[in-house]
């Protein structure tokens, strides 16, 4: 769940670069979601979970510029079905340009994720072919045939401190941040039953924890219009994974 | 060529996860699944044998009351009840517990990784880390002592 938990943080995608009061950057990010092996994917057991399902997770972002070096942002990823997953993901943050420092930027930035992830990971129709009779008879006693509809639930709170710098000329801004996270996810095996209906009888997993996480990148400046960045990003212990993001800058005049 | 150099970091920058990207964790097997490992000459109902159907068999989807896959329920006070004498339902036409004979108890049979103790059903616990042998032996001792309510 840590996992899952880590990829739905609402990183930076680019240089938090704040802007004069009342401009917008409209951003589309996409970061890389890596394969779980087979031994993280069956947790200790003989069958593994459906994970994998997606390889990318995306969502596009308004900020808004505001007095003060005050920025807001919002994010919704969009509920496109991939492989029977659909996120129902949103984000919010509010970042702050404090000081400079030596050149750099520093932006504090609050955020918070909330919305839910329904996808078949318990029960996965890939179990009814997978060849192993185990795992075919967990689909037909188990899952009923029929693939589960699991929530995952990210409900999470970060702090970060960004630091954005300039080079060449203000066309490149490297950037790195350092974060903690709270996480309270849960995740809800919703296998359903024979009629139709959600089988009550499965667990619900929680988890509360509170770890902290780093980004390093860089935005390239194209235009007063157009940037685009890339980032890495690590939360020790969950993921280590690239994002990516195109940013169009409206009204910075 | 300045410019050019930043545009080889930046390819390689962002190169870097696709290579290296990865999940930061593992999941170890715990082939016990945090149950005592000992072997137990006069095994107790309560004390050694029910824990392991507790964490191994009475879990959502499976034996519990409100599931009773196969009519067989291995929740705490009503395990016993549903196992002794009672034919088995699924597979050969055994108890799933004979008291004093674990070889012909359908139970001990369908916890061995053998399939030809148990056609037409997959070893127990389903798709999960079998029991470990000595928690078999402790069960298969417990059915030699009578199956005791104990």
């Amino acid at each position: 769940m840590g996992y899952y938990s880590a990829l739905t943080i609402f990183a930076p995608d680019g240089a938090p670069s704040p802007a004069k009061a009342w401009t917008v950057d409209l951003t589309a990010n996409l970061g890389y979601v890596p394969p779980l092996s087979y031994d993280q994917r069956t947790a200790g057991r003989d069958k593994p979970e459906a994970t994998n399902l997606t390889p990318v997770f995306g969502y596009p972002k308004a900020t808004l510029w505001l007095p003060y070096g005050l920025g807001v942002e919002a994010a919704y990823t969009l509920p496109v079905d991939v492989n029977g997953a659909k996120p129902y993901i949103y984000s919010f943050a509010a970042d702050w340009h404090v000081t400079t420092w030596k050149s750099i930027v520093l932006v504090p930035r609050l955020t918070y994720t909330g919305g839910y992830v329904e996808a078949p990971i318990t029960c996965n129709a890939s179990l009814a072919t997978s060849g192993n009779s185990s795992w075919e008879f967990y689909w037909q006693k188990v899952c009923n045939s029929l693939e589960s509809k699991d929530r995952f639930e990210p409900n999470q709170w970060t702090l970060e401190l960004n630091g954005t710098g300039s080079i060449m000329n203000g066309t490149v801004l490297p950037f790195a941040g350092l974060g903690v996270v709270q996480y309270n996810s849960t995740f809800d095996i919703q296998v359903q039953n024979g009629s139709g209906g959600i089988d009550t009888d499965h667990p619900i997993l929680k988890m509360s924890a509170t770890k902290g996480y780093g980004m390093l990148g860089a935005t390239w400046v194209v235009s007063n219009l157009i940037r685009f960045g890339g980032s890495l990003f690590y939360a020790p212990g969950s993921v280590f994974t690239g994002r990516i993001s195109a940013t169009l800058r409206l009204n910075d005049k | 060529m300045k410019t050019t150099r930043y545009v080889l970091a930046a390819a390689a920058f962002l190169a870097l996860p696709v290579v290296y990207a990865c999940a930061d964790f593992s999941s170890p097997e715990d082939p016990t699944g945090g149950l005592p490992d000992v072997l137990i000459a006069n095994p107790s109902l309560n004390t050694d044998i029910q824990p392991i159907f507790t964490k191994r068999c009475a879990l959502g989807g499976c034996h519990t009351p409100a599931e009773a896959r196969v009519g067989l329920i291995l929740s705490a006070g009503v395990a016993r009840d549903s196992l002794v004498n009672v034919p088995s339902v699924d597979g050969v036409p055994l108890m799933r517990v004979l008291p004093g004979d674990h070889l012909h108890s359908f139970l001990w049979r369908v916890l061995q990784p053998d399939s030809t103790l148990h056609p037409g059903l997959p070893r127990m616990p389903l798709a999960a880390t079998p029991l470990t042998t000595n928690q078999i032996q402790n069960i298969a001792n417990w059915i030699d002592e009578g199956a005791p309510n104990n």
